[in-house]
């Protein structure tokens, strides 16, 4: 029976019996060419010419086909750029009024020299009384009674919103003002435009009635006011970075102290630890003072061999317990050198790591950690599948550009697990590593300071590794750090317990707490869904009143993040990123939270390749729903607004607008789900320095770095010795005025762009090796250098073009691994 | 006028290719250049390529103070003043003037027509020898050109860096020989800043511009070679100043 009726819809669907999904699928949108009626004559005759014009313009190719078209809309051609030009040109025309405004006063405020200005306010700042400590204190409470005051005085709409145009205008100056003390005055600003926004909040726009508001109006209200706290605690983590120079060692290298170098691995390939162990070895540093040590929770031969051949020692035990955390404390028993510095296994130092970090924790006694930044000189998925890498500050830039720094102002820089050097004894003393949390980093950091002792942050890059490879890998990541810093936050909450100091223990209740933004910003992402499918009042308030209120708050942070962190996380990345993260780290941090001890730790994956582009529709369900949801959203709005709530429209709009702002948000997860082919294995890293390439018959040829990878080297010669691909040759690099050579293959001749293979190399070679790339010292130095200031406006831009070609790319994506019937997920 | 006198402790260390090296690269940076050639070998002027040794120079013109009546011009302006073909009791001469009057090469240098910031380079036969001698003890700087052998390590100047008026380079220098990149580790140590901080390197390419004939800086400008000397030119003026 079942079969007959498939038969009969088959036929009315026009499908040929016993094919697969996928004709099912185009049937629902296609008509079978038997079954297309012409279109009435009247109709035909106004259709095609205008159906005829528009594929011209667009340059579709063939305008009877679906996908022609839905290419072009997303792609345009050269020639359609150029015939659409007029019509943008008229379209900016109609545009640029609305800016216009703004662009006047940013042209008005172009005229004044603030410099002056600038710096009385920041001698103003710095020589202030306040610095005092009881004048501070009695500063703070009248800044905090007057923060109370400006936030309860009730304003009428106008009133309000004439006040949110001063402050704006006012910060739009200040903004101008180089220097701190003007930064501080828009963090100022920024909270009293959040204090005003959530004291209005709380009394006058919570009435719910039914359990729907009451869950919906709930949860977003708590997702504000963990929005709200999160800006607060930020401001005072990051307004006034401490920005530390290294201290010097002393002279006499006798007085130098003893230093064991752990490598912990676990599951890593040789060919990624390799480098790491040579360039530890080759650490500026006596050798008779330092001890590299692998230690190997895998159990490998090969890793005891090499581990022999390169003259570093060799450690397994005969359970993994405590993974990491275990495996450094194992070698804790064996090891007695008086500092103990730690490298993840694919984070290879540059030799000046130890004489760049060693300094402050000789000249401060009481300095038990010396933190420096985890750098990847390969894309992370983020900047992999959104082409930004090296264009933009990634997602770590934040936190070692800025929140470290941060920190250290207070005395709070944390250990991040790697690149770091800390002192025995205190360690020791706290039990090793900490072993109850699956962020064993944070943690021990966290027992040091209790007791009193003292942390360091250089933003020095002395390490570089790989990123991780894929968003399922960067995924899984991020989850363990969430859970991790969740765990923590449990069982030894930061803002209790003895020993810390107050700003301590603010800085770190951030650092846990920023991790719980899963649930807040699934709440932003689903909250105007409440009010658009199910009519649900959960702000009650008219949408202009919210809007004079909400305004400011938004605007303000906006501003003053942009100063305080832009030129390490652009503005509205931090939502792109977060929508990113948000489905899956809101589960294991509130179960975190619930239950610390459940739950597995998993190794972050690294040094994999991916080899094809695919859609990750595992990884990308959660976006793909919410992203159905909100579309869905912006559908019903409209009838909302013609018909069933017209009487409201201004409650319909603010939904629509949030929705599709949620829609756009959404693009960017789509985009990054799209994995792009990666190319190599081995990533290049660019170096400009002298080499010389040493050729068969005799002759030198001088010629100039361009890149390096573990495989190879890229080199630009004058260009005018014909070269041929295959041909055996030595390079020689430079480092200072020493060279070391290598034997090469030319493997590819472009001009005068020569790419060299390198040949089968000694372990001393190799070393070598690492000593002329990886481990130089200015192998990092101005890999950030180009960091501008962030453009508010620009960036908003930016992120808005970044979500809708994630859809033509997720889009893409989805319909080439359907129609190549390819498995959709890997891994 | 500046006086350098390319010397070194061993035979074949590359004085006489690299004083014409020099002089070109100098020349042609627009400096005024006079090559001196004091060794009895007289070959400095094939190296200019100058196709054949001169008959008349130093040996035959020098004691009679006739010197400006034998300096020759090249091509890339430089002047070049030849030892010539003497014979060897014209030779012993010379040597022994040089003896009995160690600063008599300056005093005659002065006397010719030669702006005051010139340089003169001077190429002198293996040291011991009274012409490499009189050569640096007129020098306003002694420069040593270090063969990169074992020879040259046993008979290392003995000078150290605070004489400002001694400095060494190592010469044919091939970075993929680990015995080179030992010696020169040794002879940083041993020399310090007297050295050169970079060598000259070993490369055919000076080889096969002799053989054509032709000026390296025109033969193969984007060689090793063609670079070290011209970084070698200026780390000398960077010396003198």
């Amino acid at each position: 029976m079942i079969a007959g009726l498939r038969r009969r819809v088959a036929v009315a669907f026009g499908v040929a019996p016993g094919v697969g999904l996928k004709s099912w699928l185009t049937a629902l949108f296609v008509l079978p060419t038997s079954q297309v009626k012409p279109l009435p004559a009247a109709l035909q005759r106004w259709l095609m010419p205008l159906q005829h014009a528009t594929a011209i313009d667009l340059a579709v190719p063939a305008p009877r086909r679906l996908r022609q078209w839905f290419v072009a809309l997303w792609w345009l051609s050269p020639e359609a750029r150029q015939r659409l030009t007029p019509l943008s040109q008229v379209a900016r025309a109609l545009l640029t009024p609305l800016g216009w405004p703004l662009q006047l006063l940013e042209r008005v405020l172009n005229h004044f020299d603030f410099a002056p200005l600038s710096a009385r306010l920041e001698t103003l700042a710095t020589g202030s009384p306040l610095a005092g400590p009881l004048l501070g204190a009695l500063g703070l409470v009248i800044a905090g009674l007057s923060v109370v005051l400006w936030a309860t005085t009730p304003l009428s709409d106008t009133q309000q919103l004439g006040l949110f145009v001063a402050v704006w205008l006012f910060s739009m100056v200040v903004r101008r003002l180089p220097g701190r003390a003007a930064t501080l005055l828009l963090a100022g600003l920024s909270v009293l435009a959040t204090a005003r926004y959530a004291w209005w909040r709380i009394n006058n726009s919570l009435a719910f009635e039914g359990i729907g508001e009451w869950l919906f109006g709930g949860g977003l209200l708590l997702a504000e006011i963990y929005a709200w706290m999160i800006l607060l605690l930020g401001f005072i983590q990051n307004a006034w970075p401490l920005n530390r120079k290294p201290a010097p060692l002393p002279a006499d290298v006798s007085r130098w102290p003893t230093v064991d170098i752990f490598i912990p691995s676990y599951n890593e390939p040789l060919k990624v630890v390799k480098p790491t162990v040579l360039a530890a070895t080759s650490l500026d540093w006596p050798r008779d003072k330092l001890r590299v040590w692998l230690l190997d929770d895998g159990h490998r031969d090969s890793f005891r061999q090499f581990a022999e051949a390169a003259g570093v020692r060799y450690l397994t035990r005969p359970d993994n317990a405590h993974a990491k955390a275990g495996n450094l404390n194992h070698a804790l028993q064996y090891s007695d050198g008086e500092f103990i510095a730690i490298f993840d296994c694919d984070h290879i130092p540059v030799r000046s790591f130890l004489q760049t970090t060693l300094g402050w924790l000789l000249r401060d006694p009481k300095c038990a950690l010396v933190q420096t930044p985890h750098h990847f000189f390969s894309p992370d998925p983020f900047e992999r599948n959104l082409g930004t890498f090296r264009s933009m500050p990634n997602e770590g830039s934040l936190f070692y550009g800025l929140v470290q720094d941060g920190n250290d102002l207070w005395n709070a820089a944390f250990f991040c697990g790697s690149c770091a050097v800390i002192r025995r004894a205190p360690l020791e003393s706290i039990g090793g590593i900490a072993v109850e949390t699956v962020t064993e980093d944070a943690h021990t950091a966290l027992k040091l300071h209790r007791r009193g002792w003292n942390s360091v942050y250089l933003s020095l890059t002395q390490a570089a590794g790989l990123a991780t490879e894929s968003l399922a890998s960067h995924v899984a990541q991020r989850i363990r750090w969430a859970r991790g810093m969740a765990q923590i936050f449990r069982i030894d909450n930061p803002l209790v317990g003895r020993g810390l100091s107050l700003f301590q223990r603010l800085c770190y209740a951030n650092a846990m707490l920023h991790f719980f933004y899963g649930l807040p910003r699934l709440a932003f992402l689903t909250a105007p869904l409440a009010y658009l499918f199910f009519q649900l009042h959960i702000i009650h308030a008219a949408a202009t009143t919210l809007a004079v209120y909400v305004l400011p708050h938004l605007v303000q942070a906006g501003l003053a993040n942009s100063r305080v962190q832009g030129r390490f996380r652009r503005s509205f990345w931090a939502e792109a990123y977060e929508s990113v993260l948000a489905w899956y780290i809101a589960i294991p941090t509130t179960l975190a939270l619930i239950s610390p001890h459940a739950g597995a730790f998993k190794v972050t994956a690294k040094g994999g390749l991916v080899e094809k582009p695919y859609f990750d529709l595992r990884i990308a369900l959660p976006y793909l729903a919410l992203v159905l949801l909100n579309t869905a959203g912006v559908a019903i709005a409209i009838p909302r607004l013609l018909y069933w709530n017209a009487f409201e429209t201004g409650t319909v709009v603010m939904n629509l607008l949030w929705a599709l702002a949620n829609v756009v948000m959404m693009g960017t997860a789509l985009g990054v789900a799209a994995e792009t082919r990666q190319v190599r294995v081995a990533h290049r890293v660019p170096l400009r320095v002298p080499a010389s390439l040493y050729l068969p018959d005799g002759r030198v040829l001088p010629c100039v770095t361009r890149d390096y990878s573990a495989g190879g080297i890229g080199v630009q010669t004058a260009g005018r010795e014909p070269l041929l691909p295959g041909t055996h040759a030595h390079v020689g690099l430079r480092r200072g005025d020493s060279e070391a050579t290598f034997p090469v293959t030319l493997s590819s001749v472009r001009g005068d762009q020569l790419g060299l293979q390198l040949d089968a190399l000694t372990l001393d070679q190799e070393r070598e090796l690492i000593e002329y790339t990886f481990g130089r010292a200015d192998a990092w130095l101005d890999w950030h250098d180009d960091a501008e200031d962030d453009r508010p406006l620009a960036s908003l831009r930016e992120v808005l073009k970044f979500g809708l070609s994630g859809y033509a790319k997720g889009l893409r994506a989805l319909y080439s691994a359907l129609r190549s019937r390819q498995p959709v997920t890997i891994g | 006028m500046r006086l350098i006198a390319l010397t070194s402790a061993t035979g074949g260390a590359g004085r006489t290719t690299l004083c014409a090296l020099l002089g070109q690269t100098l020349a042609r940076a627009g400096h005024d250049v006079l090559l001196l050639d004091l060794d009895p070998a007289n070959l400095l002027g094939l190296a200019l390529g100058a196709g054949g040794r001169p008959a008349t120079g130093l040996v035959s013109h020098g004691a009679a103070g006739r010197w400006a009546e034998t300096a020759l011009r090249t091509s890339d302006g430089i002047h070049y003043l030849p030892f010539g073909a003497g014979s060897p009791t014209a030779v012993q001469r010379i040597a022994e003037q040089l003896i009995a009057e160690p600063l008599w090469l300056r005093n005659e240098l002065q006397r010719i027509d030669f702006p005051a910031d010139g340089l003169v380079l001077c190429d002198t036969p293996r040291q011991p020898s009274p012409f490499a001698a009189a050569a640096a003890a007129g020098a306003d700087l002694q420069f040593d050109i270090l063969a990169t052998d074992v020879y040259t390590y046993a008979t290392l100047p003995a000078g150290d860096a605070a004489d400002h008026a001694h400095r060494c380079v190592l010469n044919s220098f091939d970075a993929r020989r680990s015995l080179h990149g030992d010696l020169r580790l040794l002879l940083e140590e041993r020399l310090g800043a007297m050295l050169c901080p970079f060598p000259i390197h070993r490369d055919e390419a000076l080889a096969e511009a002799l053989a054509r004939d032709r000026a390296l800086a025109d033969d193969a400008p984007d060689s090793q070679i063609a670079r070290d000397v011209d970084a070698l030119g200026r780390w000398l003026l960077d010396v003198l100043r």
